[in-house]
């Protein structure tokens, strides 16, 4: 009696642990560093890694709710260059910071928007939408090769006094805390209010899970998916501001690749479709995780190739226990 | 003392949310053609599937001659002597009959197949099925369904082993005169010694073919016995578990002066449906009845507006309205409630809660935001409502059983102001229990001044259920009768 109680609450134990894996393996990787990395807990390394997320944390939101919508948008690491390129050379030009973040929002919104209409218009299914996105992804390439004069960097003039005002908001902090979280949080608040509490996202989740018995609901299931990827868009034009201002330079190819922490981030945090419990949450704790998990990587000095491809091994993992939690539960 | 070549003890399966086989046990002669018979959902395919290695079991055992076995693949049951023909065909269309029927195992002579015995071992099994004539090297594409299902047994006998052939519906698709030769070829079977487990609802042709029937109702073996001895009224009230008169709850009659709800005019769609027109009256059970294929389910995707349409018109309390899509369908009060509840009527990975509220989320709304306290309050009123099982709000409808599926997908357009219900094939692989309290709701949704179309090709239901039944002949309305008088003789002579 007593022992077959004891099985039982052990069995209650290992449920609670599988239905929060994400969670789990950011308390071990947090540990794994406070344990082995030097520096681990200093003020300056946390400063830092909060620094190092906030692009992420925005991309990530945006391709959370492409993915929980059933789209993939592989489009924002060339889209996010496009866009600073945008950005910075309509800074000098113009010499207005809102300007500036206009045209970038402009450009972000455009390639958001032309994902949006080629998946609308192909009436394609998520598999669909890697490939449209990655056509897009070639198109914003090669646009802001062109737009730069064959790929040349674009720098911010620091004789404009709105140069100082663009960057100021990035080389700020407020309470010790870098103005770029505050940023990155207030994206991932509104992505989160979007997902949760509004007719809109609360049909991503629907589409998501099966866009037919959507459609036969009353649910207009492409136009979701397009409004999705619109969002993307507006993420991944956000994130351009963020990564300029702390960088001050842009060039075609300054944001390659940041779609595959977004992706990793998205998937590590437990984010599915057809998971009514995926949400911003879940992207908070993916981004988390990779984060310090590269930033653990960096002070350990690990060379950076062997990171990406330690990365590539957790979203791997992070595939693998999504597809067995499906099938168990 | 029979010679037992199989015997099948306390076999027990259960699936989430339903028990599918509860403790079947019975035996198979040598030699025998054993007919498994049960309603849509009474667990023949599970049994089958069982046997075959493709499901495990949770308890029992299997015994073939006298010996205990433990089959968990397909490939273990064929060792074991068990071949399985299954209604859907399993054949690659674009390779020839020999490889399709040596799949997987092509005779090799130094690494290379050897061509030579494989059509030499081909055209062995196919004469054994009269098939002698046929080239071993032609493609399985190019013949009928018919000769594609005789290549299908003579894939099963090309197993030195097989002693025991399953075969489910092998009729189904089947024409009369193909139906005769599958009749041969099993009575041949037969004097060689092989046992034949066949599966089939078709009481004419166990009648004809089979030695011993057994049947199974709600996962329960009900009777084995000769069918020398049982009469075909007494299998069917096995198979149905109760005397048909009283498996309908009966609702007042509908009064003469209900108004019209919904008429369409002349919709037609190419090939598919011509020239359907009929309305429905507020508070009217109207009855699609016909044969699978005869374009029933198409009128309703087209009014439901999920299929393109040639022409028609469409009016609602007498307005003429246009419907182009399901949107447009659901804002002039139609819904369809799709014959595939998995694919096309829940979002099967999302909760109860989420389900429920897909077609109507404003009224679950407050202040502009979706509101979790009303969504819980509306969504736990109808699950109480219809009495659907669920252990929680938060479940997956993907886990509920057949039964509490549909009752979720009702539940979501209960949800809705929706005043036309159609039903598609309403108690499709749903128990008995559960098929009671369906009729009951429908029941209850005409008494609340709705109407609804129900397409059902379960001819009992379709008469039992209806004020009115159209019958549906290759796409026209051959037929009306009305659900009181009509008969299943009527059926018969309208729809074939």
């Amino acid at each position: 009696m007593e022992m077959s109680r004891d099985l039982k609450q052990r069995a209650g134990f290992g449920v609670l642990i599988k239905r929060n894996l994400n969670i789990c393996f950011l308390v071990f990787i947090i540990l794994f560093g406070v344990l082995f990395a030097n520096n681990f807990t200093s003020l300056a390394n946390i400063q830092n890694l909060l620094r190092q997320i906030t692009t992420n944390a925005i991309l990530a939101t945006g391709f959370s709710i492409c993915y929980i919508a059933d789209g993939f948008d592989l489009s924002q690491g060339n889209v996010c260059s496009a866009c600073a390129c945008v950005a910075l050379t309509v800074l000098n030009a113009t010499g207005s910071v809102l300007v500036a973040v206009g045209a970038a929002l402009a450009v972000g919104l455009g390639f958001g928007l032309f994902n949006a209409l080629v998946c609308k218009f192909i009436k394609g299914d998520g598999n669909d939408s890697y490939i449209v996105t990655l056509a897009t992804s070639m198109i914003a390439l090669g646009f802001a090769y062109v737009y730069t004069g064959g790929g040349r960097t674009v720098t911010a003039d620091s004789a404009l006094v709105a140069t100082e005002t663009y960057r100021a908001v990035a080389r700020g902090s407020t309470f010790g805390v870098t103005n770029l979280a505050f940023l990155a949080a207030a994206v991932m608040l509104v992505g989160a209010f979007i997902l949760k509490k509004t007719k809109l996202g609360r049909r991503f989740y629907l589409v998501g899970a099966n866009k037919t018995a959507a459609y036969m609901s009353g649910i207009n299931s492409h136009n979701y998916r397009a409004y999705a990827f619109i969002i993307s868009g507006i993420c991944v034009a956000i994130a351009c501001i963020a990564v300029t201002a702390r960088n001050g330079t842009a060039s075609a190819t300054c944001c390659k690749g940041f779609e595959n922490d977004a992706a990793i981030a998205t998937i590590v945090g437990g984010n599915a479709p057809g998971n009514g419990k995926s949400g911003i949450i879940c992207t908070l704790i993916g981004v988390l995780c990779l984060g310090v998990m590269s930033n653990v990587m960096n002070l350990m000095r690990v060379d950076s190739t062997i990171q990406t491809i330690i990365k590539s091994v957790v979203l791997i993992l992070a595939l693998y226990a999504q597809l067995v939690k499906s099938r168990n539960s | 003392m029979e010679d037992k070549i199989l015997e099948i003890r306390n076999i027990s399966k259960s699936f989430p949310g339903v028990k599918a086989l509860d403790d079947v046990s019975f035996d198979v002669y040598r030699g025998e053609v054993h007919a498994l018979a049960g309603e849509n959902g009474a667990g023949k395919s599970t049994l089958m599937k069982i046997l075959n290695g493709n499901y495990k079991r949770d308890t029992g055992t299997i015994c073939i001659d006298g010996k205990e076995v433990n089959v968990q693949t397909p490939n273990q049951a064929k060792a074991e002597g068990i071949s399985i023909i299954f209604q859907e065909l399993n054949l690659i269309p674009s390779i020839s009959i020999a490889e399709n029927i040596f799949l997987g195992r092509l005779p090799c002579k130094g690494g290379v197949v050897d061509r030579k015995t494989l059509e030499e071992k081909t055209r062995k099994a196919l004469s054994r099925v009269g098939l002698g004539d046929m080239d071993p090297k032609s493609l399985v594409g190019t013949y009928s369904v018919a000769q594609q299902q005789m290549i299908e047994i003579a894939r099963a006998l090309s197993y030195d082993e097989t002693k025991i052939i399953l075969m489910d519906e092998p009729t189904a698709t089947l024409t009369k005169a193909e139906c005769d030769v599958l009749f041969d070829v099993i009575r041949s079977l037969k004097k060689e010694g092989m046992t034949v487990i066949y599966i089939s609802h078709k009481m004419e042709e166990i009648f004809e073919i089979c030695d011993r029937i057994t049947i199974i109702r709600d996962g329960k073996v009900i009777d084995t016995a000769p069918l020398g001895e049982i009469t075909v009224r007494q299998i069917t009230e096995k198979m149905v578990g109760r005397e048909i008169t009283d498996q309908f709850p009966k609702r007042p009659k509908l009064a003469a002066d209900a108004e019209e709800m919904l008429r369409i005019e002349d919709f037609s769609h190419k090939n598919v449906y011509k020239d359907i027109s009929f309305s429905v009256r507020k508070g009217e059970v109207l009855g699609l009845a016909g044969l699978v294929g005869a374009g029933r389910t198409e009128i309703a995707r087209g009014l439901f507006g999920i299929d393109f349409r040639d022409s028609g018109r469409i009016y609602i309390r007498g307005k003429e309205v246009k419907i182009n899509t399901p949107m447009s369908a659901i804002r002039h009060g139609l819904c369809y409630l799709s014959e595939d509840r998995k694919t096309e009527g829940l979002m099967g990975t999302l909760s109860v809660r989420l389900n429920l509220t897909a077609s109507n989320l404003d009224s679950v709304m407050k202040r502009g935001v979706l509101s979790a306290r009303r969504e819980k309050e509306v969504t736990g009123r109808l699950v109480k409502r219809l009495d659907v099982r669920t252990p929680s709000l938060e479940q997956r409808t993907e886990n509920l059983s057949g039964g509490n599926m549909q009752k979720v997908v009702v539940g979501k357009w209960l949800n809705t102001d929706v005043d036309i219900y159609i039903f598609d094939e309403p108690t499709r692989g749903i128990d008995i229990g559960a098929k009671y309290e369906i009729y009951l709701l429908i029941n209850e949704l005409v008494a609340s001044g709705k109407s609804v179309i129900m397409i059902s090709s379960e001819l009992p239901e379709v008469i039992g259920m209806s004020d009115r039944v159209l019958i549906i002949n290759k796409g026209r309305i051959v037929a009306e009768f009305d659900g009181e008088t009509m008969t299943e003789q009527d059926f018969i002579n309208n729809a074939i």
